[in-house]
């Protein structure tokens, strides 16, 4: 997201309160932060749509505080990673056994039915929402925000070594998971 | 081979599909950003209904006594301080420590240069009296247990809940908040503070300064805490960041050690950056809120404006959102963990 489109002339305009600006900088990194809400919330639709809703409102409220694309973006990220992590705590309490199901390998009708359908994308998806959620936001905000290690630090609040071990198991984890794809990969959807 | 599977999940994480936010969603934004203005503009709500005047009376009376009931209780005295010597001949009011001897409010303890003592309170920790020092227990009440240390050193272990037990010196006062620190102090008030577990808040004149386990904290006659840092921090940060201490002028020797601190601060660090935006001038301040917030964005209810002409809300919140990361690395002070230094320092001073 950082750098995509978004350039200090609209950082200022959104600071001003100008709606247009605003817009401009939600079709810049709306698809993005919908789809990181999305494989948090494992494809929940709904619910995604009204996390982005609250994000965006969120950012647009604080905008006035931040200096520069870089301080924004860096705060967008860390709104996302907060409302994703906040959702799936508030949905473990209620829903205790669901993060128990996380660390469980697909099962064969899964593999089966991910096979049957030639679905690759949707088998990813699947894969990626499985994973622990400290991991799931790492591998996101790295794969689908394209962020640095330092940036990712940043926005997680923890050390580049721990940034770099989490992708590292969340890599092998999905490697594991989706042995059964095979072939080259296709462009992003 | 772990390598290769790393490598193959990589391949597959860059598939992750990217999924087009649905149509209407930035309506639904638009929609509601204007109902956050309205809110932000309406009227405050009306009051409810009033309770009915005779309850309202009877309950605010039974509150008045409870309260006066709980406050005579929390005020009393407590006793059971021990004096016990650890090396050489410790003195106690007018006389030589030789066996655990209680020690009273109003009484000094006094270490030469080759003696040691432990003070402690059953519930509350141990306090140990390094060589050369002069402590003396101002006040022990259940809610405030005080010592004056007028000079030297000592090693102090809290297991009681946060805020009740402090240590003053002729420059600052070190209220614990669960924790282990040592405090050094020289007769002229000039001193440090370190802590190696938990946190402590250092005042003076209310000024405060936050230091958790790990770093270090000076004390200066007449500007009581100066500005914390983590010991491990990079060698070119904390000899700018003494430079800053030194030179209260802004001078370009200040301004230059400014911008190394700035330049070399991490996610860590943003603990003595958050000190420094009372200690540098309105025209500098403007520049540390910015490193502070790219390394840890304000919280809500924080901006620019407020900082920068210091707003003591902006700035304690601030902090509370930073308080982890500067305690990381620190076992989790939990429900239970404090239910149960309460029960037993309640328990304890109950007892006596």
């Amino acid at each position: 997201m950082s750098g995509r489109h978004i350039d200090e002339r609209l950082i200022e305009g959104c600071r001003r309160g100008d709606r247009e600006a605003f817009r401009a900088l939600f079709e810049a990194c709306g698809d993005r932060v919908y789809s990181v809400c999305l494989h948090m919330l494992r494809g929940d639709e709904a619910a995604a749509r009204d996390l982005t809703q609250q994000i965006f409102v969120d950012l647009f409220t604080t905008i006035g505080q931040f200096r520069g694309a870089s301080e924004v973006t860096t705060w967008l990220h860390r709104l996302t990673v907060n409302a994703c992590l906040d959702e799936l705590r508030r949905r473990r309490r209620l829903v205790p056994l669901e993060e128990a199901r996380l660390e469980e390998a697909p099962s064969p009708e899964d593999r089966a039915a991910a096979d049957e359908a030639g679905d690759r994308a949707r088998a990813i998806a699947a894969a990626v929402s499985k994973l622990r959620p400290k991991i799931r936001i790492a591998i996101l905000l790295k794969h689908v925000e394209d962020l640095s290690y330092e940036e990712m630090a940043k926005v997680l609040r923890c050390a580049k070594g721990t940034v770099a071990s989490r992708l590292n198991r969340g890599h092998r984890i999905l490697a594991r998971r989706l042995a059964h794809l095979r072939g080259p990969a296709r462009g992003r959807g | 081979m772990r390598r290769d599977a790393a490598r193959r999940g990589m391949e597959l994480a860059r598939e992750i599909r990217i999924v087009a936010a649905p149509a209407g969603l930035w309506e639904e934004i638009e929609a509601g950003l204007e109902k956050g203005r309205r809110e932000r503009t309406a009227p405050p709500p009306r009051p409810g209904r009033r309770l009915v005047p005779g309850l309202a009376i009877a309950a605010g009376l039974l509150l008045v006594l409870l309260a006066a009931g709980l406050y005579g209780i929390l005020r009393r005295p407590v006793t059971g301080w021990v004096a016990s010597p650890l090396d050489g001949a410790p003195q106690i009011a007018s006389g030589r420590l030789t066996t655990p001897s209680e020690l009273r409010v109003g009484e000094w303890l006094t270490t030469d240069g080759t003696s040691r003592a432990r003070i402690a309170l059953p519930g509350l920790g141990r306090v140990e009296v390094e060589p050369g020092s002069r402590v003396r227990l101002a006040r022990s009440r259940l809610t405030e247990q005080r010592l004056d240390l007028e000079r030297g050193a000592l090693d102090a272990v809290i297991l009681a809940p946060p805020k009740i037990f402090v240590v003053s010196t002729p420059s600052a006062s070190a209220v614990d908040m669960g924790c282990a620190y040592r405090l050094a102090v020289d007769a002229a008030g000039r001193g440090s503070l370190r802590v190696t577990a938990g946190w402590v808040a250092l005042e003076k004149d209310g000024r405060e300064a936050v230091v958790p386990a790990g770093a270090l904290c000076a004390i200066r006659p007449g500007r009581g805490p100066g500005i914390p840092f983590y010991e491990n921090s990079p060698s070119s940060f904390r000899e700018a960041l003494a430079a800053i201490e030194e030179n209260a002028a802004p001078t370009e020797a200040r301004r230059a050690a400014l911008d190394t601190v700035l330049a070399a601060a991490s996610a860590r660090e943003t603990l003595t950056l958050w000190h420094l935006l009372r200690a540098v001038g309105p025209a500098d301040r403007g520049a540390v809120f910015e490193r502070l917030g790219a390394l840890s964005p304000p919280p809500a209810g924080v901006n620019r404006a407020g900082i920068e002409r210091l707003d003591e809300r902006m700035l304690r919140l601030w902090k509370n959102d930073m308080l982890r990361v500067w305690l990381s690395g620190q076992p989790r002070d939990d429900f239970m963990k404090r239910w149960t230094s309460l029960w037993g320092y309640l328990k304890e001073g109950l007892d006596r």
